[in-house]
């Protein structure tokens, strides 16, 4: 301890001063790198300047925990804090340099047991064979119904986003419209009545209700998958309706085969509900959207992770050790 | 339902407004009274109108700037009373009363329809994330409000000295209160988009702003704690500190896109 009061550098290094000058130049490179495109980003973040700014925090903090530790009751939680800090910071260190990332496609009834990392094959020491890859929809209507509508006299066209009942006028063609239904998956039944077969985008519809000069003229059912369906008195406009549907869910059941260990691992991989298997973590990232059979799932090895969390329970318990008495001492002083 | 609550809701926080108001023209306690009676009446309704929606959603109702800035509201009050509670600051009822007002003025007219939610946002994790988030505002807007009124009314000289420490302590408080909540809100965040897209931290703005926002309340630590900045330097930081938090809130969606688009 004497050591680190003594000598000036250290001293320097451990200082609050310096403390405070690395927070701001830190607070800078974050505001620099947040105002970057998403390309020009690593040009801060991944940069060995902003590296050697971090390592410069990092000594700060340890000089400083280490010239000032002390096992008082009021120490704790604020030595709590810097550790953690400085496990974070390792822990970072290690994702960044040491984690193994990257992305597998595989098809229904095939498997994979490699994955691309940057440029090289990485092989994982066992295979996942995906079962079955499903998609549930959300069946309820979209947020805004996009319409492009199109006037023959006067040769004109118009792109809406609307929502449900929102009336429109189309230009100054004297038209208007409003979406008076929607239906997910349309259908006809044996007396050739509208109705909706299932809550899964199959056929959506919508149901527009047409005007001319405020006077209703006609009521048409105007379809994506099918756009010169729709029955229309007035053929003087036309509406195309164009219809993303939302994922509500995707997940992919997955069986790891493993040579190695028996009769392997089944899973069902969702967003927000990864596998683990021998140090790997597979995360359902995306799906081919043209071809729903083929999941997209990134494999990540990340020795780093469980110190950076580890690192967030002692800063959080810490924070909660330092102020928790702070606030509790004032209370009930203030009128 | 949801829409009559949150007007009553709104409505009584006007009225508590009107006649926090009265005492300037008025000499009685009773209006005082009154007002602090209809603010949390108008609490109470304001929160059975988030479980509602809630209840009706499916889901935690934080997925759109609607249903934001509602919590919003709700967390500005919650963190008033719990202070009242405490400390007895009843002079803070007037600024979070404006503030509520303020977010409730900027959600009643916007699109209040109930949004699906995109499969990232389906976890656990997201009501802890975005109430402790809130709480952490909540606090820290309030904070601002203070710090701008010390910075005021110590420019113009309107306050006596008790006056402005008594505002510059509870400023203080507040933000030790509200950044623990940051901290974890910050922290349940991390592990969330590590469940989702198997990363901590992938530097997207959203995330680097609410970094800087951390940092900049770590900066007005230290500095109060080890190097004594009070008063006037310190008002100044939480000014800072509560601008960069409204950008990461607001701003960052309009300006810088990235993973968070959908907030």
């Amino acid at each position: 301890m004497r050591l680190f009061k003594e000598n000036k550098i250290l001293r320097f290094l451990g200082s609050v001063k310096l403390a405070l000058t690395l927070f701001w130049l830190v607070i800078i490179a974050c505001f620099i790198g947040a105002l970057l495109r998403e390309e020009w980003r690593g040009y801060v973040f991944d940069s060995g300047w902003f590296f050697a700014l971090l390592a410069v925090f990092g000594l700060n903090i340890l000089i400083c925990v280490i010239s000032r530790i002390s096992f008082v009751a009021q120490k704790i939680g604020s030595n709590l804090v810097h550790l953690s800090i400085l496990l974070i910071l390792y822990g970072a260190m290690l994702s960044y340099f040491f984690s193994i990332r990257g992305v597998m496609e595989i098809a229904e009834g095939q498997s994979q047991d490699r994955i691309m990392v940057g440029c090289k094959i990485h092989k994982l020491g066992f295979k996942v064979y995906l079962e079955n890859f499903s998609i549930d929809w959300y069946a309820n209507s979209p947020d805004k119904y996009e319409i492009k509508t199109r006037v023959e006299s006067s040769n004109s066209v118009f792109s809406y986003k609307l929502d449900k009942v929102q009336e429109q006028k189309v230009g100054k063609t004297g038209y208007s419209f409003a979406v008076k239904d929607y239906f997910p998956d349309f259908s006809l039944d044996e007396n050739m009545k509208a109705y909706n077969k299932s809550g899964h985008p199959n056929n959506p519809a919508v149901l527009l209700q047409i005007s001319l000069s405020s006077k209703a003229v006609e009521e048409r059912w105007v379809f994506a998958n099918h756009p010169g369906m729709g029955m229309a008195r007035d053929e003087n406009i036309q509406f195309r309706f164009n219809y993303q549907p939302q994922v509500k869910e995707y997940r992919s059941q997955v069986k790891v085969i493993d040579a190695n260990n028996g009769p392997g691992k089944n899973a069902v991989i969702k967003v927000n509900s990864p596998l683990s298997y021998k140090g790997y973590s597979f995360y359902q990232v995306d799906y081919d959207h043209e071809d729903l059979k083929f999941t997209v799932l990134e494999a990540v090895n990340d020795p780093g992770v469980g110190f950076v969390f580890v690192g967030f329970l002692i800063l959080n318990a810490g924070l909660i050790v330092i102020f928790y008495p702070k606030l509790k001492s004032a209370s009930g002083r203030k009128k | 339902m949801n829409d009559i609550l949150l007007k009553t809701a709104f409505i009584l926080y006007l009225a508590s407004g009107i006649f926090f108001c009265a005492p300037l023209f008025f000499r009685s306690n009773i209006w005082d009274e009154i007002a602090r009676l209809l603010l949390k009446t108008g609490f109470i309704l304001h929160s059975v109108m988030v479980g509602v929606r809630w209840y009706e959603a499916g889901r935690p109702p934080f997925a759109s700037m609607y249903e934001a800035l509602i919590l919003f509201a709700w967390a500005v009050i919650l963190v008033y009373l719990i202070f009242e509670l405490a400390y007895r600051v009843r002079f803070l009822a007037i600024p979070v009363n404006i503030l509520a007002l303020i977010f409730l003025s900027v959600a009643l007219p916007s699109d209040s329809t109930i949004k699906a939610l995109v499969p990232a946002l389906q976890s656990r994790w997201m009501s802890v994330h975005v109430i402790t988030y809130f709480v952490g505002y909540g606090a820290l807007s309030i904070a601002f409000v203070l710090s701008a009124i010390y910075l005021l009314s110590a420019n113009q000289k309107r306050l006596d000295q008790l006056r402005l420490g008594t505002l510059d302590e509870i400023t203080y408080r507040l933000i030790i209160f509200g950044f623990p909540f940051l901290t974890i809100g910050m922290t349940t965040g991390s592990i969330w988009a590590n469940s989702a897209w198997g990363s901590y931290w992938n530097w997207d703005p959203k995330e680097t702003c609410s970094l800087i926002t951390w940092l900049v309340y770590a900066v007005y630590l230290h500095a109060r704690l080890l190097k004594g900045w009070k008063h006037k330097r310190a008002a100044y930081l939480s000014l800072l500190g509560f601008l960069v938090t409204l950008f990461t809130f607001v701003g960052v969606n309009f300006i810088l896109p990235g993973l968070h688009s959908y907030s």
